[in-house]
């Protein structure tokens, strides 16, 4: 109903080539995680391939919808007059905030919808029947999280809404990928002046590592998914028991915290999720101090990175836990950069979804 | 300064050699066919044709130190170990407090260097206070010494434990070594289940309560790749799993005790608690196969699995008292009588109480005699006759099922990092 195929679009664009042959995955499946509803012609979520243009496309929106954060009166009428719903099935309050702030600074109505097991989920009452219910009252994007993969995947088969993924269970979180994405390459651009922010020829060859809980992380997967498309070499890092078994798009696993921070141009720091961590087999790792000993980023390790590295954290860090007091007030570190971007990002995508794909079901009618 | 060993028998990797042995500076600097007398040697022992080994490396001891010092402590379980020819010794973690944390691991290891009479490295608990739950910190026990890691004395009851255990392990490049026993399944049974028990009267643990725990960690070792190593392998199934196990090249090693390749369920007599052990003692075809497969390399390591307990603990109903036997001072014998039956050659000896558990523990610097290696010995003589008593015995606890016996062989001299620290007294 919705993907109307001889709707034409301003991104004519080639898919990304892989940039390790033997890995049949890569860029591709990037899709798979982000579940951006968008046109099939731009993104096709059964062949599950990403377009380098839209990625252009989103940062160099960014960059401009950012220069909004330092404004006085911090307001684009893009999206006045449509309807913003954000339905979050699991606890969040950082990322409801940033797709809050995202959508009023584009002037759209903003309904937050928290659900954890309400009357909208009961054992009578079907979550689709509750989007239908919401589709009626016309809503044209809804910004999703959900507690179990592929939740928003379902819910976005059955709406003729847009939707973006604010993270589904352990399978993705493609806008943190995004504005993770965004956050290297400014600071890339920083470093090379001729450089601009949207070229994403900077990602290759640039050296991502990824320390923490991979096994369970969305936000790990997704941006394995993404920076491995663009071209960066992953190294993965933590204790076994937060490893994924199978690695895939070529990444690499380190074996000591040296070698995965030693020559990393972005240290990507994961949260460990200690009250998550019980269940019938116990906790995965033994203890807070252990984890920061051997797995963390702290005063002691510090000094092994490197001249231009930048430390990034998806936010809520544990002090601590995976970053240590003096890890999270470096220099390097990139934390609130990324908060910022994260609500220009969400912008970016929001404002292209409901005015730049013409498919807003609204307008064709 | 130089010591040497003359007259002896010496067990080198590739033969035995008949001549001296010349240790300086705590290291083996040579040996040497035939007798050459060194004037500048300060010390020069006379082996009289002695058998020398590398000093053994038992990978399974309780020293109950700290908190069960009435049992035994690490002072009095060094001395047992050296006048059995243990230079190092591993102790598990079921102490008290448990050895779950770097302060107890670094408190064990330095009592252990104190005495100056073994390496005595410490095995950590795998989870907190050994009951399952939760992991305990391996690294920063590592950091203080220990060697391996395991909750020996009780299986990890939960598989998805075990499984983040040996993954987590896996990580640290490290060693658990398992317990292996069905809880559920041994119930309140205090000896092998079979017609010995029933005719005894006493509740009885399957063979299965061994197996089916052997064969769940082989398969955690399978999906984790983590080094599994298998403690007192006391049945003949248990060990065709093993060797299943090895033949999928499933990274395990395992281990049997001298008891259970002497001692069967028939021979607990009247009720004896000192036969009283776990895993308990299984049927002749079970010792027969365990006998039969030192050879070819299927079991790794003897170890003895040193568990002693205070006489008046012992001192009870069969049902009731605690499982455990002591052996630090009987695997020299023991196995000696192996090696008299033809079923071991003194090379076999020396692989699975030195040099494969030295590999296994990754000291480099021992289990073996040759030049440049550490000097730990133990000097044998194999054909003197006595009885294993209170004299012999300098264990705080006299738990052994052999004690009282006729034994055959006995180590004389003990040398660690070249320092004599035992010496038999006539």
């Amino acid at each position: 109903m919705r993907d109307e195929p001889q709707h034409q679009h301003k991104h004519h664009d080639t898919p990304l080539e892989s940039h390790a042959s033997s890995e049949p995955q890569t860029l591709a499946d990037f899709i798979s995680v982000t579940n951006l509803t968008l046109p099939p012609h731009l993104l096709n979520t059964s062949s599950e391939i990403i377009y380098p243009t839209l990625i252009q496309h989103f940062f160099s929106k960014a960059a401009d919808f950012k220069f909004l954060n330092n404004q006085t009166v911090k307001k684009l009428p893009n999206l006045r007059g449509r309807t913003v719903v954000n339905l979050f099935f699991e606890k969040s309050t950082r990322t409801l905030v940033s797709f809050e702030i995202a959508a009023k600074r584009l002037d759209a109505d903003v309904i937050n919808f928290s659900v954890s097991r309400s009357a909208t989920t009961s054992k009578y009452k079907s979550v689709f029947d509750t989007i239908s219910t919401l589709d009626a009252m016309g809503v044209d994007l809804y910004c999703i999280r959900h507690p179990h993969a592929g939740g928003v995947e379902q819910i976005a088969q059955r709406t003729s809404a847009h939707v973006i993924n604010a993270g589904d269970g352990h399978n993705g979180h493609p806008t943190q990928a995004l504005l993770d994405a965004y956050t290297i390459s400014e600071h890339i651009t920083s470093l090379q002046t001729s450089n601009s922010i949207a070229d994403i020829n900077k990602f290759k060859g640039l050296r991502v590592s990824i320390i923490g809980n991979i096994a369970t992380s969305r936000v790990a997967k997704s941006n394995i998914k993404l920076l491995s498309a663009l071209g960066c070499e992953i190294t993965i890092f933590g204790p076994n028991t937060l490893l994924p078994k199978y690695t895939l798009y070529g990444v690499k696993v380190a074996r000591t915290v040296a070698s995965a921070l030693e020559g990393a141009n972005v240290v990507m720091m994961l949260r460990v999720q200690m009250d998550q961590q019980h269940g019938k087999g116990g906790m995965s790792i033994p203890s807070a101090e252990e984890y920061n000993r051997f797995y963390g980023l702290n005063s002691n390790n510090l000094h092994m990175l490197g001249n231009d590295t930048i430390i990034l954290h998806p936010g809520s860090v544990n002090r601590g836990l995976e970053m240590d007091d003096d890890a999270i007030a470096h220099t390097k570190s990139r934390i609130f950069d990324q908060v910022s971007n994260g609500v220009a990002l969400r912008m970016a995508i929001m404002d292209y979804l409901l005015n730049e794909t013409k498919q807003n079901k609204y307008e064709i009618k | 300064m130089k010591t040497l060993l003359t007259n002896a028998k010496i067990v080198t990797p590739d033969e035995i050699i008949d001549g001296s042995i010349l240790m300086e500076n705590g290291h083996i600097t040579s040996i040497m066919t035939g007798n050459n007398p060194q004037a500048d040697a300060r010390n020069t022992y006379d082996c009289h044709g002695s058998t020398v080994v590398p000093g053994l490396i038992d990978m399974h001891v309780h020293f109950r130190d700290p908190g069960q010092e009435h049992k035994e402590d690490i002072e009095t379980g060094a001395k047992t170990a050296v006048a059995g020819g243990v230079t190092t010794a591993c102790c598990m973690a079921n102490t008290t407090p448990v050895n779950d944390n770097a302060a107890i691991t670094s408190y064990i290891f330095r009592k252990g260097q104190d005495t100056g009479l073994i390496d005595l490295y410490p095995i950590g608990a795998v989870t907190t206070g050994l009951k399952g739950h939760s992991l305990a910190e391996m690294g920063l026990m590592i950091d203080a010494g220990a060697v391996a890691f395991s909750d020996d004395g009780k299986s990890v009851d939960s598989s998805l434990m075990m499984r983040k255990a040996m993954e987590y392990a896996k990580g640290f490049n490290t060693t658990i070594i398992s317990h292996n026993e069905d809880i559920n399944l041994r119930n309140n049974g205090a000896c092998h289940e079979g017609a010995h028990s029933h005719k005894l009267g006493i509740p009885g643990i399957p063979s299965e309560t061994e197996e089916i725990m052997i064969i769940r960690n082989i398969l955690l070792a399978k999906l984790t790749q983590c080094h599994l190593h298998i403690a007192h392998v006391s049945t003949a199934t248990g060990l065709e799993l093993i060797k299943w196990a090895k033949e999928q090249n499933i990274n395990i090693t395992c281990e049997v005790t001298p008891h259970h390749l002497h001692l069967t369920d028939e021979s607990i007599k009247g009720y004896d608690t000192n036969y009283k052990v776990n895993p308990p003692l299984r049927e002749s075809h079970d010792v027969d196969y365990l006998r039969q497969n030192l050879r070819n390399g299927l079991i790794d390591v003897v170890a003895t699995d040193h568990s002693p307990h205070h006489f008046d603990e012992k001192n009870t109903n069969f049902n009731s008292a605690p499982f455990g036997i002591i052996g630090l001072q009987t695997m020299v014998p023991l196995l000696l009588d192996l090696v008299r039956g033809n079923h071991i050659t003194m090379h076999d000896f020396v692989r699975l109480t030195s040099s494969k558990p030295a590999k296994i523990l990754g000291l480099s610097d021992r289990g073996e005699l040759k030049e440049g290696m550490r000097a730990d010995i133990a000097v044998i003589n194999t054909d003197h006759k006595y009885t294993y008593d209170d004299k012999i015995n300098r264990s705080k606890s006299t738990n052994s099922p052999f004690m009282g016996k006729k034994m055959k062989g006995i180590v004389t001299h003990t040398f660690k990092n070249g320092e004599l620290v035992y010496e038999l007294n006539n």
